[in-house]
């Protein structure tokens, strides 16, 4: 649920990384991380195991300065990916405004990614959340890899609502910003507090 | 007044809790007020979070009543406290970070009656607040691309 201040201005917005294991989420935010610069930037936290898996979430705090004269800041969190860590991902979904689902293209990770995505519908309708109204964007990545499902076929199985999505290749950059742009303006467009 | 106004009104009135670092959050980790030098935003997080661990671990227990919770994480002389209150119908969390603390006990007793006495005015003001917090309509009828594109201008023409 985002947070509104009139008086000073601000917009806060959480926006959360989904996906299966190893997909790449916590690639996804290290890419946004290393490219802001220090006044726009927090610092990343990463509650993660010895072996560098996210254990409970990533969190980056980005200060994104004015939109029509409101302070915008996002708060991007990543889900562990591993299916063992379901209870954890419900708890970081609580209160989130927009969510990028991060599919690994891979061909041999096609059961992961549909496993994944019921998982995420599953926790935000237990959660009350409207599917069709929350802002979701979809991220085919891994496409440099050379197994990948077409993404017309990708397209076909994990994106039923056509939501807005992108190719994406996470650990050079490619997609990530388009990716998050995009859910960051269905968020702001999904908020709720005119000034009429 | 909005909430966040409505705290920080209330906080500049109380001194018991001067000199500590405390911060109040919302359930999704955003914080509304902070007492502090520490990073504000990491802090909001980790305490949503650590709640939200806790709780769901304690609701792995059969219980058939929900009681106030606390949560300490702490020595004999430093750590972490953290209390859940309401406030309009919502919950929120206050959470203190204190070390080289001579006497701990006394100092989370202050804080429990630090959240007694804002949950009281808070919630004496909640008309007040409603009416001006809540609002229908979107706040956003339209976004350009260009205006998206210069919040995330820092990415270096990414």
């Amino acid at each position: 649920m985002s947070f509104v201040n009139y008086h000073t201005k601000e917009i806060n917005c959480k926006i959360v990384y989904y996906g299966p294991g190893l997909g790449g989420k916590t690639t996804n935010i290290q890419h946004v991380y290393q490219k802001t610069s220090g006044s726009v930037k927090g610092k990343m936290i990463s509650l993660n195991t010895e072996n560098e898996r996210t254990l409970f979430f990533d969190f980056l705090p980005l200060d994104l300065g004015e939109i029509r004269g409101f302070k915008t800041r996002f708060h991007l969190y990543t889900v562990p990916g591993q299916v063992f860590y379901e209870a954890s991902r419900k708890l970081i979904l609580r209160g989130v405004d927009g969510v990028v689902f991060v599919a690994d293209s891979q061909v041999e990770r096609m059961d992961a990614n549909f496993e994944s995505l019921a998982s995420l519908e599953k926790n935000l309708t237990e959660q009350g959340y409207d599917l069709e109204k929350l802002p979701l964007v979809v991220q085919y990545n891994k496409r440099d890899l050379p197994n990948v499902m077409p993404i017309e076929e990708m397209r076909e199985r994990l994106n039923k609502r056509r939501v807005p999505d992108f190719e994406g290749i996470a650990n050079t950059g490619q997609g990530v910003f388009e990716t998050l742009k995009m859910v960051s303006k269905l968020v702001l467009l999904n908020i709720k507090g005119g000034l009429d | 007044m909005n909430l966040k106004q409505t705290i920080h009104h209330f906080v500049n009135t109380q001194t018991q809790l001067d000199n500590l670092d405390f911060f109040i959050v919302r359930q999704d980790g955003i914080v509304l007020y902070e007492h502090s030098m520490l990073d504000a935003q990491i802090a909001g997080a980790l305490i949503s979070g650590v709640w939200h661990a806790s709780h769901a671990l304690m609701s792995l227990l059969p219980l058939t009543s929900e009681k106030e919770y606390r949560l300490s994480f702490d020595t004999s002389n430093q750590g972490v406290y953290i209390l859940n209150f309401k406030m309009v119908g919502q919950d929120f969390y206050l959470g203190l970070l204190f070390k080289e603390e001579i006497n701990p006990a006394m100092l989370k007793n202050k804080l429990r009656d630090f959240v007694t006495k804002l949950e009281f005015f808070v919630n004496k003001q909640n008309s007040v607040i409603e009416k001006s917090d809540v609002r229908k309509s979107y706040l956003f009828s339209n976004l350009e691309d260009r205006e998206i594109d210069a919040l995330f201008s820092f990415a270096g023409g990414e």
